[in-house]
Parts: structure tokens; C-alpha cells; sequence
């Protein structure tokens, strides 16, 4: 009996229906560029609950930005370089370095003792502990709030 | 310290509407819906996963594979037509180290080979102990729910149907974390053997799509329509299995043959009982993954020389809900649902299984099991890749979110379709109109159905009705007639190799004449249910 010409197969995932190679990156970059967002958000978050509790204990006129940029985006960085790293050798290097950068910038620059806190915070994110950020943020977002702002 | 109140930086802003502006372009390449369903997928991949942190230890079996690095590279250098070169491996279980050949295997399915969770086989000269098979194939779960393939055979376990060994792993490749795989058996000559069930290599034909070869998939060709379609997986001698399987493909091409002289001749052939059990297992499971070209095995017993089939990729409820009753999805599926007994043996089989499987919770108590088993690899599990739109290319990571939904629309699913199975199965209103000796039967739903009566010593009736003299049986103190239903294909041309069709069940209206009379105590039951008609 001779064969006859057939359909494509029915599988409804399969090579034969996938179009453009174009099509496939497309949707490769949006899933790591919504990655990128959502990390990017979810510290932007944080550095705006953190900046807005560091403030409630000084007077209106002495509050900064409730979203400190440079913060935002050193610790955005940190999570993204951690990431990169990814349970290798060269992770623990970059939290040994980051606390160190971190601790210096706490001392001098504002919003001091922040960059301690959020260089933690971006550690422990960007090691993929997420709940562990979210303790550490609750935990802080509370001490600064309950704390005196005479030494900020 | 004081100072003035710092204005929000233009800055912030500005990278906030740059991100925005590049977010809309994509969503508007990719069209709304692919864009929330891939957007979706990475956040809650991102941010909700990373919330489980203290890693238990694996219920399931863990699979370490060690493969050189530079052989994995050179199948990665051009997916997925460099995935099939074999090369040295090692597979390490409970500290003992075996020797296997690794390749990647899946072409046609792109979850197999994007993303960074891609599907090998393993095979083994000297296979280990707690695996014997020759040949293993690691495939990344095609389904969110990680479950649905394992459970689809284990369904068709428990129906009595052959099914290939299937279990979760959790799989370390050159000591990194690829997460929960499926370690799926590859029927070969040593299936039986390794059951326990025959003493050597038996022969086995896989029917599937070609080999790849010149960057082009493999050809598909109607399984049915030559015996050298089928290919051949074993050492054992294929004289004989080769003769009866060209035999069986002349039957199911040959359309003058009668229906007895076929029926008769595929009783020969064929293991009837573990087809029919095969049949209601696929319908049961509600797959349409098997189809006239890919997804089927047989293994041939030398012993009363009839082939089995074996359950392959039995996909749960991968088929809408609603599918018809007669579902054809292959040539032989296509003559063998054409007896009426057979059909009726299908039926008993499907609903034999519901009974336990739905009324009794069997199933919803399986996949609780296998859910606890699979909990703490599935949470650590960060590498969970599959389609997350329904374009073959968007295979992406995705998070817990998915598993916990595509498991609970599942269960709901499975729950809907044997819902409405029972109720298809057990619809049986007949009307009856009794006139002297005669019963006249009408109805319009599908059901067969049984009229019996108490065995009388003294008197013995005969039923006849349509021109001819019906079989009647003598069964636990009663005697009793079958009453089949006609079916008609759906198609304007029926054609056993046309994909897509079913058979319809053609209303019901027969008239029965007793002789000498209507026996006392005359019931009419469903021939599936055994329940009496409404």
C-alpha cells in the first residue's frame, strides 16, 4: 500500500508550528526584560518604604527623597551581578565587597545607615532569599519607625 | 541637621516612562495576550519562587548524571537538530556509578530543547538494578502540573492496559540543579523480560515519527497503511512478528473484507481484551496524543503470537471535554469500534474504571500522593520550563503559581470530563411498548441494552426481531438478549485512515417478538451499567 500525503502532526506544540526564529527571541527578551522589571520594582519598593520610614522620624523640612536614586540603582545593580553569579565562587566576593562599599556609604552618605540596610536587603535578594528580604524589610521598615531620628 | 525638603529627581521619573515605553512595544509586538502570559510567567517566576527558602529533603528519586561538558556543548550548538549524538555518560544511584550513553532526544516538541531544562535519553549496556531497562528517556514534565503524563499512565496501569515504567526525578546534571524530569521507560525488546513475563527479548514496533536527519524532522507516515512503518525495537528474531504484523496492516486495508471474517481474523492477531482496554483507557484519560502516525507501541507475545499495545504519552485530558463517544484515532480503532461487542467491552472497561477512579476517589487520592511526593523538589525546583502561551516557541520559565492552578484546574477538569462520562454511559431512557408477544424498544440515547428474564426449565424462549433469531445467553439464573446498537462514521466518505473521525450512535427502535411469549418478570437494563433503563 503507498503512502499518501499527510497532515502535519497533530501535536499542537511542535517545531512545524513554531514560526520565526525572530519570534522565539522576541519572546525570550520580554520574559528577561520583565524579570529585570519586576526586581527593579520590587526594590524601588522597598527603597521607597524604607526612605518614607527613615523620614517620619525627622521634621518635614529635614526629609529627603522618598526614593533615593543612587540607592535605588547601586542596589538594582548588586542584585543583578549576584544574579549573574549564580552559586558561584565569585557570589560570595561580591557580598564581601558590596558590604564593605555599603558600609563606607552608610557612614557619609545620605540617608545614612540606609546603604548598610539596603545592600543586605539587595544581598539577600539577589541570593534568591526572597522571604528573608521581606522579614529583613518589615523588621526595619519597623525599627525605623519606632526609633529616634536625632542621629539620621 | 537641617536642610530643604530634595524634590523628586526627574531622573526616577524618566527611567520609569523609558521602562514603560519599551514594555508597550513589546506587548505590542508580542499582542496582548502572549505579552500577559510570558509577563506574567517571569514576575511571578521571579518574585514568587524565590520566596520558598528552607530546602527539604527530595522525596523523589534523585538522578545524578555526569556528561562532559564539551559533548554537551557540541549538542547545544545547534537545537534541536545537534541533540542526537551520543556520547560517554554516568549515571550515579545510591553511590554506584553507571556507565551510559547521553543524548538529547525530543525534536519535534520544542519544551524538549528551549529553555534550559532540555529532555536526554540514557542508555545502558549494564543497566542498574533499581532501573533495568536498556534505554530511559529524562523529559522535561510537558505540564505545569509536573504530574498529568504520570498519572494519564497510571490510569492506563490501573485499567490493565501495558503501560511503560514512568516516575518523577529530580535530576543533577554535572552536579547543577535541573530540577523535576520525568524518567520515562523506552519499550524495547526487553519489556517483558524485565516484567517478569517472558524469558527473553520479545519483539517490539514503535510507531513514530522518522529519525531527524539534514537539519529536517522526521517523516510521518500512516502506521497503518504498511508494516514498514512501524520500527523495530529489539534484538529478538522478527520473522515471525514481522509476517503477522503485515497481516494485521492487510486487514485494516482491505474494505471488502466482511465484519466477521475481520472480527475473526483480528481476534488472531490481536490480544482483543488489551486493546479494548487499551481503547477505554484513551478514552478515560481523554487524549487525542495518539493518533494514525505517532505515539504507539506493540509488543508481540510469542507465545499465542498476538500483539499488545503499550500506552504512550498518554497525556491527561490533553482533548477538550465533550470529545465523542466513538472516537476514532487510529485504523484499527476504526474497525475494532465497529463491533458491537467490542464497542460494549470498551464501555464496561471505561466504566468499571470510573467507578473506582471518580466515585471512589482512587484518582483524586493518587494524585494527592504523588503531590506530597513531588512538594519539595517542585518548591525548589527553579528551572521549571514549558510552553506558557499556546505558540510552540514561548517555552519559558514559570513559577509555583502555575503548578498550584494547572493542578487544581486538572483535578477540576478530570472531574468535569468523567462527570459527564458517567452521564453519557448511564443515559438510558427506552421506551417500551408491549403488544401480545411482542416488545417494541425505542430510544434515542446511546446506550446498549440487555432484556432478561428468569431462567424457566419448563418453557424455553425465543427471541426474533429485525429478520433474525436473537443469541440468547444463559447468565446467573437468567436468560437474557443483547440488544447492540448500529453506529454510522461521522465523515461523507468514512475511510479508516482519515484523521478526526467518530462514530455515531444511531437511535434505537426494535421490535421484539417472544416465542411462545413475553416471560414473566422481563427486565431491560443498560448492557454497561447493568442498571435498569428509565
Amino acid at each position: 500500500m503507498s503512502d499518501r500525503t499527510v497532515p502535519i502532526a497533530t501535536c499542537a506544540f511542535n517545531v512545524a508550528h513554531m514560526r520565526t526564529e525572530a519570534d522565539r527571541w522576541l519572546g525570550a527578551l520580554f520574559h528577561g526584560w520583565v524579570e529585570l522589571i519586576s526586581l527593579f520594582g520590587v526594590l524601588f519598593l522597598i527603597v521607597l518604604v524604607l526612605g518614607w520610614c527613615w523620614g517620619r522620624a525627622l521634621r518635614p523640612a529635614d526629609r529627603g527623597a522618598l526614593v533615593h536614586v543612587p540607592m535605588l540603582l547601586g542596589s538594582f545593580g548588586l542584585v543583578l551581578l549576584l544574579r549573574a553569579f549564580d552559586q558561584n565562587w565569585w557570589s560570595p566576593l561580591v557580598v564581601a565587597l558590596a558590604l564593605l562599599v555599603g558600609g563606607l556609604f552608610a557612614r557619609v552618605v545620605r540617608p545614612l545607615g540606609l546603604w548598610m540596610l539596603l545592600t543586605i536587603i539587595s544581598t539577600l535578594i539577589g541570593l534568591h532569599l526572597h522571604l528573608s528580604a521581606l522579614l529583613m524589610v518589615v523588621l526595619s521598615s519597623l525599627a525605623l519607625l519606632f526609633s529616634a531620628g536625632q542621629r539620621r | 541637621m537641617s536642610r530643604k525638603r530634595e524634590k523628586s529627581s526627574p531622573v526616577v521619573w524618566m527611567v520609569l516612562l523609558a521602562v514603560l515605553a519599551v514594555t508597550i512595544i513589546f506587548a505590542a509586538i508580542l499582542g496582548p495576550r502572549r505579552a500577559l502570559s510570558i509577563g506574567a510567567a517571569s514576575a511571578l517566576s521571579t518574585l514568587v519562587d524565590d520566596l520558598h527558602e528552607p530546602d527539604a529533603p527530595h522525596r523523589l528519586r534523585v538522578l545524578e548524571v555526569e556528561v562532559d561538558e564539551a559533548h554537551i556543548e557540541a549538542l547545544n550548538s545547534d537545537l534541536p537538530w545537534s541533540g542526537g549524538q551520543q556520547g560517554e555518560a554516568a549515571v550515579l544511584l545510591n553511590g554506584v556509578r553507571y556507565p551510559a550513553k547521553f543524548r538529547y532526544r525530543g525534536a519535534l516538541t520544542p519544551s524538549h530543547f528551549l529553555g534550559e531544562k532540555r529532555s536526554f535519553r540514557l542508555t545502558f549496556k549494564d543497566p542498574p538494578p533499581q532501573l533495568p531497562f536498556k534505554k530511559v528517556n529524562v523529559i522535561n514534565p510537558k505540564s505545569f502540573n509536573m504530574l498529568n503524563n504520570h498519572i494519564g499512565l497510571w490510569i492506563g496501569g490501573f485499567m490493565g492496559v501495558r503501560v511503560p515504567h514512568h516516575e518523577l526525578v529530580q535530576v543533577r546534571l554535572n552536579g547543577k540543579e535541573l530540577g523535576v524530569m520525568e524518567l520515562y521507560e523506552q519499550p524495547t525488546g526487553d519489556f517483558e523480560e524485565v516484567r517478569g513475563s517472558a524469558l527473553g527479548q520479545v519483539p517490539v514496533y514503535k510507531g513514530d515519527f522518522g529519525p531527524v536527519s539534514d537539519r529536517k524532522l522526521g517523516s510521518r507516515k500512516l502506521l497503518w497503511t504498511d508494516a514498514a512503518h512501524w520500527q523495530y525495537e529489539s534484538k529478538a528474531d522478527s520473522v515471525t512478528a514481522n509476517v503477522r504484523l503485515k497481516a494485521l496492516v492487510g486487514i485494516l486495508g482491505d474494505r471488502r473484507m466482511s465484519m466477521e471474517l475481520r472480527r475473526d481474523s483480528l481476534t488472531r492477531l490481536l490480544d482483543v481484551d488489551q486493546y479494548l482496554r487499551y481503547l477505554a483507557a484513551i478514552w478515560v484519560v481523554n487524549t487525542s496524543h495518539i493518533d494514525q502516525y505517532h505515539n504507539q507501541f506493540l509488543v508481540f507475545d510469542p507465545r499465542d503470537q498476538r500483539f499488545r499495545p503499550i500506552l504512550w504519552d498518554a497525556l491527561l485530558m490533553y482533548e477538550q471535554p465533550g470529545r465523542p463517544r466513538y472516537f476514532i484515532h487510529d485504523a484499527l480503532a476504526y474497525w475494532m469500534l465497529q463491533v458491537p461487542e467490542w464497542r460494549l467491552q470498551r464501555d464496561r472497561y471505561a466504566w468499571q474504571a470510573l467507578l473506582v477512579l471518580h466515585d471512589e476517589g482512587r484518582f483524586l487520592q493518587r494524585w494527592s500522593q504523588e503531590e506530597q511526593r513531588l512538594l519539595p523538589s517542585l518548591l525548589m525546583d527553579k528551572n521549571k520550563y514549558a510552553n506558557v502561551t499556546l505558540f510552540a516557541e514561548d517555552v519559558h520559565r514559570y513559577s509555583v503559581v502555575h503548578a498550584a492552578s494547572s493542578s487544581a484546574s486538572m483535578r477540576a477538569g478530570v472531574k468535569d470530563h468523567w462527570d459527564q462520562l458517567q452521564d453519557r454511559i448511564a443515559a438510558c431512557q427506552v421506551r417500551q411498548v408491549r403488544s401480545g408477544n411482542e416488545l417494541m424498544l425505542t430510544t434515542e440515547d446511546e446506550c446498549p441494552v440487555i432484556v432478561s428474564w428468569p431462567v424457566n426449565d419448563t418453557v424455553s424462549v425465543a427471541v426474533v426481531g429485525e429478520g433474525r433469531t436473537f443469541q440468547v445467553e444463559r447468565l446467573n439464573g437468567t436468560e437474557r438478549v443483547v440488544i447492540h446498537r448500529t453506529v454510522h462514521c461521522s465523515g461523507p466518505a468514512p475511510d479508516p485512515f482519515l484523521p478526526g473521525q467518530h462514530f455515531e450512535v444511531d437511535p434505537l427502535q426494535v421490535t421484539l417478538n417472544f416465542v411462545p411469549a413475553i416471560p414473566p418478570g422481563l427486565r431491560i437494563t443498560n448492557a454497561i451499567t447493568d442498571e435498569a433503563v428509565q
